[in-house]
């Protein structure tokens, strides 16, 4: 694997801690081990973070006041919360499939974890900067249906499985536009590495080149982590919250996690392929931070947008949904890819 | 054996465990959907495989294609067959076809083995080393839509060919009803 180690400090660490006596082999697990770490304490702060915005924009959308008894406005609202659900006991229906139930929340948050594996934060905080790094983030997208399905039919409840099978369905339809809207990007770049990919935005976001792409790809995206209009598998009112229905405490938390940190996760990737990742204006002061700032800022307001349209529309039935991808999305995106042929073309004649 | 291998052995192990794990619970669960999930566990012990060699497309290919759509389509197609008893539903069926299974994996370990150990007339002995900064997917690409052209063109076609036939089967043919009202539909006409 030392091909390409993100993550720039992995010699200075590793090498540290040789220094300090500790074998090689030990010392690559350990660091990585650490990373992972790493990045779970990150994925639960920003978790945390979102659910406090997704009630405080939603209350002021909707005229209201969201949190704001608990701490300084209301902060530390989804510490309690997490603190409850964490405490609360884990119920198992006497008729579940009792291993498939119990295994999966820990498959949806497993697969949600590899996505952050391949986000670049800034230059060098990528955890593992694989050449094939797009793919990778599709991939283990998809893989998120299995875990639930495996929900659903464990949980052995009509309206589990029912939530279970409309989840499939919309992940293995949408991953169609999805790919092919991201097919523009990588042309453009020439690379499937997501650190290229910001590299290749030095001079214009894809934003101004991909337009459609950009579109495509953020209504997937909304698709993918089951949002709001695409929030059936778990639509309350017919369904009653669908896939998770059965499930509690720390499952139940699990799940929820994994559904803030997938939203994330895709926004981050809105904001690496078409908003130009980490780049931004550098000031002097603790110039090595200001690009985990910009990522941080462009992202956050892609998780505003998403929000702000789970607020404000209304859920769609099955049939648009299905119909909205393959009849409108695919041509769409194929036309994108027929758009982002001739702009490599005009790149070649001006010699860009 | 160095020590600087002692970590990848370790994470070889954990990952065989996961694979050849998988695959024997693929026969022994009772239980076909049990079998369908420790499949999908062994495909992704197999996805750590390749990861862990370096061939990261290979890797990413096995989980979108072999997690992402196999094992779903196999699943989507136990649950459409669902029996009363699900705890019944894989089981061997008589002595002859058990013992016919035994032999074909026999037969097929001692082929396996015999060409994993033998040298094709011709095949060298090692790979030659890449040069050093490769691109194995760009090459991979190019590959396929240069010299590989015909094959990969041969396998669209047979992948068209399967989706055609599924649509074909899949189609009810009602000669003496009119068309079904699709869900949007309704009131409209």
């Amino acid at each position: 694997m030392g091909a390409h180690q993100g993550l720039g400090a992995y010699q200075a660490i590793v090498g540290w801690m040789t220094g300090l006596g500790v074998p090689d082999w030990l010392a690559g697990i350990l660091y990585r081990v650490g990373a992972g770490l790493l990045m779970m304490v990150f994925i639960s702060v920003v978790v945390l973070w979102l659910i406090y915005m997704l009630r405080k924009e939603m209350g002021h959308m909707q005229l209201r006041m969201g949190p704001n008894v608990t701490g300084p406005l209301g902060l530390f609202q989804t510490v309690a919360d997490a603190i409850k659900i964490l405490t609360k006991e884990d119920i198992i229906p006497a008729a579940a499939d009792r291993p498939i139930f119990m295994l999966a929340p820990f498959v949806v948050f497993f697969s949600t974890g590899m996505l952050y594996m391949v986000l670049p934060l800034a230059p060098t905080w990528i955890i593992n900067n694989v050449n094939v790094g797009l793919l990778f983030f599709v991939a283990f997208g998809s893989l998120t249906a299995f875990g639930i399905m495996m929900a659903g039919w464990g949980s052995n409840n009509k309206y589990s499985l029912v939530g279970g099978m409309r989840s499939v369905a919309q992940i293995v339809s949408y991953e169609v536009p999805m790919v092919l809207s991201l097919l523009g990007v990588a042309m453009l770049a020439g690379t499937l590495s997501t650190g290229g990919i910001v590299g290749a935005q030095r001079h214009v976001w894809f934003i101004l080149l991909q337009p459609l792409g950009f579109l495509i790809y953020f209504l997937c995206g909304l698709a993918e982590t089951n949002q709001t209009p695409f929030d059936l598998p778990e639509g309350e009112s017919e369904l009653v919250s669908g896939f998770n229905t059965e499930y509690s405490g720390m499952r139940f938390a699990l799940f929820y996690l994994a559904e803030f940190a997938n939203s994330f996760a895709i926004s981050a990737m809105i904001t690496t392929l078409f908003l130009g990742g980490w780049h931004g204006p550098v000031l002097p002061f603790l110039p090595w931070l200001w690009p985990f700032i910009w990522f941080m800022v462009k992202t956050l307001l892609v998780v505003f947008v998403m929000y702000w349209i789970r607020s404000t529309w209304l859920r769609l039935r099955i049939d648009q949904v299905m119909s909205l991808t393959w009849k409108v999305l695919v041509p769409l995106a194929l036309l994108n890819v027929f758009i982002s042929v001739g702009e490599m073309a005009i790149v070649r004649v001006i010699g860009g | 054996m160095s020590t600087d291998q002692l970590g990848s052995l370790l994470v070889f192990a954990g990952l065989a465990f996961l694979v050849v794990g998988g695959g024997l619970g693929v026969v022994f669960f009772r239980n076909v959907f049990h079998a369908a999930v420790s499949m999908a566990f062994a495909f992704l012990g197999v996805a750590g495989i390749y990861f862990s060699l370096q061939a990261d497309f290979l890797g990413v290919i096995q989980v979108l294609i072999y997690i992402g759509a196999v094992a779903v389509i196999i699943a989507f197609a136990i649950m459409l067959t669902r029996r009363g008893d699900m705890a019944e539903t894989n089981r061997f069926v008589s002595p002859g076809q058990l013992a016919l299974g035994a032999l074909t994996a026999a037969g097929l370990w001692v082929a396996l083995l015999g060409l994993g150990l033998s040298q094709w007339p011709g095949q060298p002995a090692q790979a030659p080393p890449l040069p050093a900064g490769t691109d194995l997917t760009l090459s991979l690409g190019q590959l396929l839509l240069s010299q590989m052209a015909l094959p990969f063109e041969i396998a669209a076609v047979l992948l068209l060919v399967a989706l055609v036939g599924a649509v074909l089967i899949a189609r009810e043919d009602h000669p003496g009803q009119g068309r079904r009202e699709q869900p949007g539909e309704v009131g409209k006409s």
